[in-house]
């Protein structure tokens, strides 16, 4: 280190830097203040490269010749902007080593491949940290017609009525609940159809009640305005009730229905769909009215209402930049889809879905849901249906950066919500 | 992170108290001792620097909870964790019949109980086994389905395979509400050919220590001082002829590894032979007799195994490997860390587990003691004449009494917030401890400056532990 110039400079980028580089084209993202430079440049763009190389590791040598102007813009724009600096190279003797992000998806990957390895010592593992929420749709029968039956439990989770009418048994449900046995599950979503039509609901709200994690039952208000004294009955420690609200409401049912409501709110949810905005005004409306605490407003897509979606819904490069993704939340988008992951969704049928709009892994009874999550883990398909692998997001430099792929989405067909690559 | 020296000179300042605003706008140069080469604007950027990082919390002292509020039970916590535990587990007898040169209960360690080839009474642990159950259905029980390990330990546990079928038989007969039993056992499988039906009947979780090849397991002998592979190897194959789907699903080995064997010998030999990964193990280090010690080091460094584990070469005892995972922000390696939280809290709680949370040991005299593998003499309680006598208050004080003796220590150590010890495998008949892992600050920096420049001389390091 003996022949310092002190025409020689380390540029460097801080390690709370995001860099993605794809072709001439890169992002950088500051994780402390969200701001973020994108560029379309070759020059560039390969220096951003040399910087993230693997030999360089965020630090990189520059003599002074080798700055070109268009360099010196872009080394000031990253210092003005606190993305990284460039010092001379006689602050340290040889190379200053960065500590520059990284996620060890290698080791992320062994830990996977070692998890799902047919093994009954392991088994218990992957059953115990791999399981979460599981949906269990009791039956399916159902006297409404809604017009979005059929449509919105693609979209998140809801009742619905299939042409065919299912339903598990007492039986089969305990024996889903005791395959669960050993698992890390939190929360049990029960559904219908309408779940009331079902001979065994006491039962098996009866069975339930003694397990101490979350139920959480659906309901329609239709079927609620029916039977709100049962309504009542599925309330209790650990238990809540989701009430979904479609408009355009019947009236008188509404208010019938939170006079009966009003004494027993505790544990309801009440959950808007909100096709539009003048929805969006009408539940407001009702919330205020009612008073009512704890509610959901949960958009609806009808395929008539994209422009909707497109106005309020849509990720924008600043809502983006305002978000301030953190480093885990970026790493994590890298490696699995937070919002289906660890979930399971078992309809009446018997159907087991790592995510329902994907074909289904397997049956209950047929197969040991502890395989199933397995094949979920090695087919990819649902928990670890990452932006990388979709297009248009596979070559859009915020792949990692935007939330994971929802179900809105797969539903529509169409992977890029946002208004950053149209 | 690198940091310019500029930014090192106010960080300096700031903690000192200086007002830094005003030292600047009085261009008090001097002060931040600039040499000409660094003008005033240089200062001002790295001053709107230093506040943009200060506001994102860089220079926050992280909070500290030291080890005293950390580790203070009381009795429903000793209840609440007795409750949870993972794991029950027995010492079905005190006898082997091999006689392993480094056998944690050999002439290297002291601090178990004397071996006097006796079997553990059915109907204490059957007491032992009620006891816990009767807790288990209390709405306490956090723990729902999730398997409850109910572990066979020894000695060799199939020398007293009648109390073995006697207890399994037993526990199939209780019903838990929302727990199973998971039966284990670790065996060195001379056996193994009378009892293999039962086990694989009951879908024994089996693990089967070997040490590697012949010459790898040389330290395991008969009683006659003969090497013992030939049986166990032949007993393994009759296994796996029988049921090929149980050997593969529900067997693992153990290897300890010593001056005779070689981490990666041992897994291609076990790779080759049964396409399985072993976990090596170390020896144990802690209750060796003081006149052993020499001997005992021979054993376990004869060629530098512990290098040989880490496999990190010139790096001494530093282990940048978990350095790396602690202390840099930006690095994940586990999903596990990418669904937990951030940190910049530093809790002071060494490495050992609350009591009870892993398991509940009864030994073949009927002590309870908080997992088998601590020296036996931390009894917790005992089982006599099929009475469990367990006092949450006297626990919580013994537990409470060794943390109060160690938190001098703790508190002031640099490796707090990585620590992996557990304190019974310290030396704890002294009033102040002493701990072989402590570190003081001036050692961290030392060590910190070490893996640092490591890592500019070698930054293969770090790519290794990213996975670059
Ligand atoms: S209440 Fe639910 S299941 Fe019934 S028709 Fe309406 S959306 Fe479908
Ligand atoms: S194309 Fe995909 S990755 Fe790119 S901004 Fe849109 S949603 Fe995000
Ligand atoms: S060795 Fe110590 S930390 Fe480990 S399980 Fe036993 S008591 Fe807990
Ligand atoms: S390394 Fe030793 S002294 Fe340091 S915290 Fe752990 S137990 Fe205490």
């Amino acid at each position: 280190m003996n022949n310092i110039n002190k025409d020689d400079f380390w540029l460097i980028l801080h390690p709370y830097i995001y860099t993605h580089i794809i072709g001439d084209q890169f992002l950088l993202l500051n994780t402390l203040s969200g701001e973020m430079i994108r560029r379309s440049d070759p020059e560039l763009s390969f220096l951003v490269k040399q910087l993230n190389s693997k030999k360089n590791g965020y630090v990189l040598g520059l003599s002074k010749k080798g700055i070109t102007s268009k360099k010196e813009d872009f080394i000031q724009e990253i210092r003005n902007k606190y993305f990284g600096d460039l010092m001379r190279s006689s602050i340290s003797n040889g190379k200053p080593f960065q500590m520059y992000p990284k996620l060890n998806l290698q080791n992320i990957q062994k830990e996977m491949v070692y998890k799902i390895l047919p093994s009954k010592l392991l088994k218990y593992d992957i059953v115990k940290e791999f399981v979460k929420t599981v949906s269990i749709y009791i039956n399916s029968e159902c006297s409404q017609s809604c017009s979005h039956c059929t449509s919105s439990y693609y979209q998140f989770v809801d009742c619905y009525k299939p042409e065919k009418k299912w339903e598990l048994n007492v039986n089969e449900f305990q024996g889903i609940v005791e395959e669960l046995n050993g698992s890390s599950l939190e929360k049990l979503k029960i559904l219908g159809g309408n779940i009331f039509c079902h001979q065994g609901l006491d039962w098996i709200k009866d069975y339930l009640d003694k397990i101490p994690i979350v139920k959480e039952y659906y309901l329609n208000y239709l079927n609620f305005i029916d039977q709100p004294k049962r309504a009542q009955i599925l309330l209790g420690e650990g238990n809540r009730l989701v009430i979904t609200i479609h408009f355009p409401v019947a009236k008188g049912s509404i208010e019938r229905m939170f006079e009966k409501l009003i004494s027993g709110l505790k544990g309801i949810s009440v959950r808007f769909l909100i096709e539009s905005e003048k929805n969006y005004e009408e539940a407001i409306g009702i919330i205020q009215k009612y008073r009512l605490k704890d509610t959901q407003l949960t958009p609806y897509y009808n395929q008539k209402n994209l422009e909707f979606f497109e106005d309020h819904l849509f990720i924008t490069e600043d809502a983006l930049a305002k978000s301030r993704v953190s480093f885990t939340q970026i790493f994590t988008n890298q490696v699995f889809n937070q919002l289906s992951f660890k979930t399971l969704t078992i309809t009446a049928d018997k159907k087991v879905y790592g995510n329902i709009n994907h074909s289904s892994l397997g049956r209950v009874g047929k197969d040991l849901l502890m395989d199933l999550v397995v094949k979920e883990m090695n087919s990819g398909n649902s928990w670890y249906h990452t932006r990388s692998k979709v297009i248009p997001c596979k070559s859009c430099l915020y792949q990692n950066i935007c939330p994971p792929i929802s179900n809105y989405e797969y539903y529509m067909d169409k992977y890029n919500v946002c208004q950053i690559q149209k | 992170m690198i940091i310019h020296p500029i930014i090192k000179k106010l960080i300096q300042l700031y903690n000192k108290g200086v007002d830094l605003d005003q030292q600047i706008n009085e261009r008090n140069l001097q002060l931040f001792d600039i040499k000409n080469s660094f003008d005033l604007e240089q200062l001002k950027y790295y001053y709107t620097y230093f506040k943009f990082l200060k506001e994102n919390g860089y220079f926050e002292k992280s909070k500290f909870t030291p080890l005293e509020k950390m580790k203070k039970y009381n009795v429903e916590e000793i209840k609440y964790h007795l409750i949870n535990t993972d794991q029950i587990s027995f010492e079905v007898t005190d006898a082997c019949n091999l006689r392993c040169e480094y056998c944690g209960y050999g002439e290297f360690y002291s601090g178990y109980d004397k071996r006097e080839g006796k079997e553990i009474d059915f109907d204490n642990a059957k007491a032992l086994l009620d006891y816990i159950v009767d807790l288990k259905k209390s709405v306490m029980n956090v723990k729902t389905y999730r398997n409850i390990g109910f572990s066979f330990y020894g000695g060799e546990p199939l020398l007293n395979f009648p109390f073995i079928e006697k207890m399994v038989n037993y526990a199939n007969t209780i019903k838990l509400p929302y727990n199973k039993f998971l039966f284990q056992m670790t065996t060195n499988g001379l056996f193994l050919d009378k009892y293999m039906d039962f086990i694989i009947n009951h879908d024994f979780a089996l693990a089967i220590s070997l040490d590697g090849n012949k010459e790898h397991n040389a330290y395991r002998v008969l009683a006659n001082g003969k090497p013992s592979f030939d049986k166990l190897t032949k007993n393994i194959e009759l296994l796996k002829n029988k049921s090929p789907e149980y050997f593969e699903k529900n067997v693992e080995f153990i290897s300890v590894l010593h001056d005779k064997n070689e981490p990666y010998e041992v897994r291609d030999f076990f790779m080759e032979k049964y396409n399985k990964i072993p976990r090596l193990l170390p020896l144990a280090n802690y209750g060796v007799r003081e006149e052993k010690k020499e001997e005992f080091e021979r054993m376990k460094n004869g060629n530098n195994t512990k290098q040989k584990i880490s496999n990190k070469k010139d790096f001494g005892d530093l282990n940048s490997d978990r350095f790396i995972k602690t202390y840099c922000g930006y690095t994940y390696s586990k999903t596990s860390t990418l669904t937990a939280g951030g940190k910049n809290h530093r809790f002071v709680s060494t490495g050992t587990c609350h009591p009870f949370e892993k398991s509940v040991f009864l030994t073949v005299n009927g002590k309870i003691l908080p997992c088998e593998r601590i020296p036996q003499k931390y009894g917790l309680g005992w089982v006599k004449e099929k009475k469990v006598e367990l006092d949450y208050q006297k626990v919580a004080e013994f537990y409470n009494g060794l943390y109060s003796k160690l938190k001098d220590k703790c508190n002031v150590c640099e490796r707090s917030d990585e620590c992996l010890k557990c304190i019974f495998h310290l030396d704890l008949s002294s009033t102040k401890p002493e701990c072989s892992d402590f570190i003081n600050r001036e050692q961290f920096k030392r060590r910190t400056t070490g893996i640092l420049s490591s890592l500019e001389l070698d930054p293969k390091i770090y790519q290794n532990v990213v996975g670059d």
